[in-house]
């Protein structure tokens, strides 16, 4: 593989890169954990013939989702 | 209808652009047929085509004209800017022709929006974004299942240190993430951004027309002010089309990395 030679600011740059290409992922996440479960407690509501568990599923959802990001992208170093 | 239509003066009525306008046939009519958005992509693969076979002809190892300089700029953007920061160093290579037509692509076509006198972007048509997600979509599936098995893949979508208790939701999170939010935000960004710049170029400059002709009073200059507000809203175009390329291929490459990590 042929390995250009890489100046000392290189790295930085790439971490930034990377940094910036997470952000674009965490908001898949975001609506992941909003629409995702919200679905899920409308199929739940549905089923057992109540009306709360979309709004609990789409809440809870996005509590979780915002703890996953920090988790997968701000916890670490 | 009637929230679109604005009746200025004299009997003289607005018809505000709307999404049907996007649904241009040009040969037949229904499922099948042949669309400007169609003709548009075939007319970016040919202009591809052309552009870098000319440019890349007679190659020298330092550039000897500017446009050989200025394709190679592009293509090492991608190559070292996208596919090797984020793939690494170890990996890109097998990947950046994928990302390189993607990107160009994606470019060319999402120019075509402010080009005269083209101004379409072929991206405002879903079904578009949506062919190229399924490929990418496809792939970073695959590739992660080909490194670690079928049942190492799903289990790899699980990142370590989760507490105990949260583990059944993540997962049904990350599940959610990898086959629905993902391939539904790549899609949907790149047409929505193509599809609501367009439309808002279409309203200032339709809207300004009809200001400035059948206007009456002081809207005609009000129409003057709409057409000079198209006119930096066509820049700020230019700018989203780039940057949506730019992001669509961005994602896939990040995609693709997060398939070939062993550790998710």
């Amino acid at each position: 593989m042929p390995e250009e030679d890489r100046r000392p600011d290189e790295d930085a740059r790439e971490e930034a890169r990377l940094n910036d290409s997470v952000a674009w992922n965490a908001a898949s996440y975001l609506i992941s954990g909003i629409v995702g479960f919200g679905l899920l407690g409308l199929l739940l509501d549905r089923l057992l013939d109540t009306s709360f568990l979309a709004v609990v599923g789409s809440l809870g959802g996005m509590a979780l989702s915002i703890y996953y990001v920090w988790f997968r992208y701000g916890s670490r170093n | 209808m009637s929230l679109s239509t604005l009746a200025t003066a004299g009997g003289e009525t607005f018809e505000a652009p709307s999404p049907a306008d996007f649904w241009q046939p040009l040969i037949g009519d229904g499922a099948f047929a042949l669309t400007r958005p169609m003709v548009l992509m075939a007319l970016s693969f040919v202009i591809i085509a052309a552009v870098l076979l000319a440019t890349t002809k007679r190659l020298s190892v330092v550039p000897a004209n500017k446009k050989q300089f200025a394709v190679e700029a592009l293509y090492g953007f991608v190559r070292n800017g996208v596919a090797r920061d984020i793939i690494g160093s170890k990996e890109f290579l097998r990947y950046v022709p994928l990302l390189f037509t993607l990107f160009t692509l994606i470019l060319v076509n999402n120019l075509f929006g402010v080009i005269p006198p083209i101004q379409y972007p072929t991206m405002s048509r879903i079904g578009f974004p949506i062919a190229l997600t399924l490929v990418v979509f496809v792939l970073y599936h695959l590739i992660g299942m080909k490194r670690k098995g079928v049942g190492g893949y799903f289990k790899s979508l699980m990142p370590a240190g989760v507490p105990v208790f949260l583990v059944p939701v993540v997962y049904l999170l990350e599940l959610f993430t990898y086959f629905v939010s993902r391939p539904l935000t790549l899609a949907v960004r790149l047409f929505a951004n193509m599809f609501a710049g367009h439309m808002l170029i279409l309203v200032l400059f339709l809207g300004g027309e009809h200001l400035l002709l059948h206007g009456e009073g002081l809207l005609p200059a009000a129409g003057v002010v709409s057409y000079l507000f198209g006119l930096v809203m066509s820049f700020f175009e230019l700018l989203i089309q780039v940057l949506q390329a730019y992001i669509f291929v961005l994602l896939t490459a990040t995609y693709i990395a997060g398939s070939l990590a062993d550790e998710h």
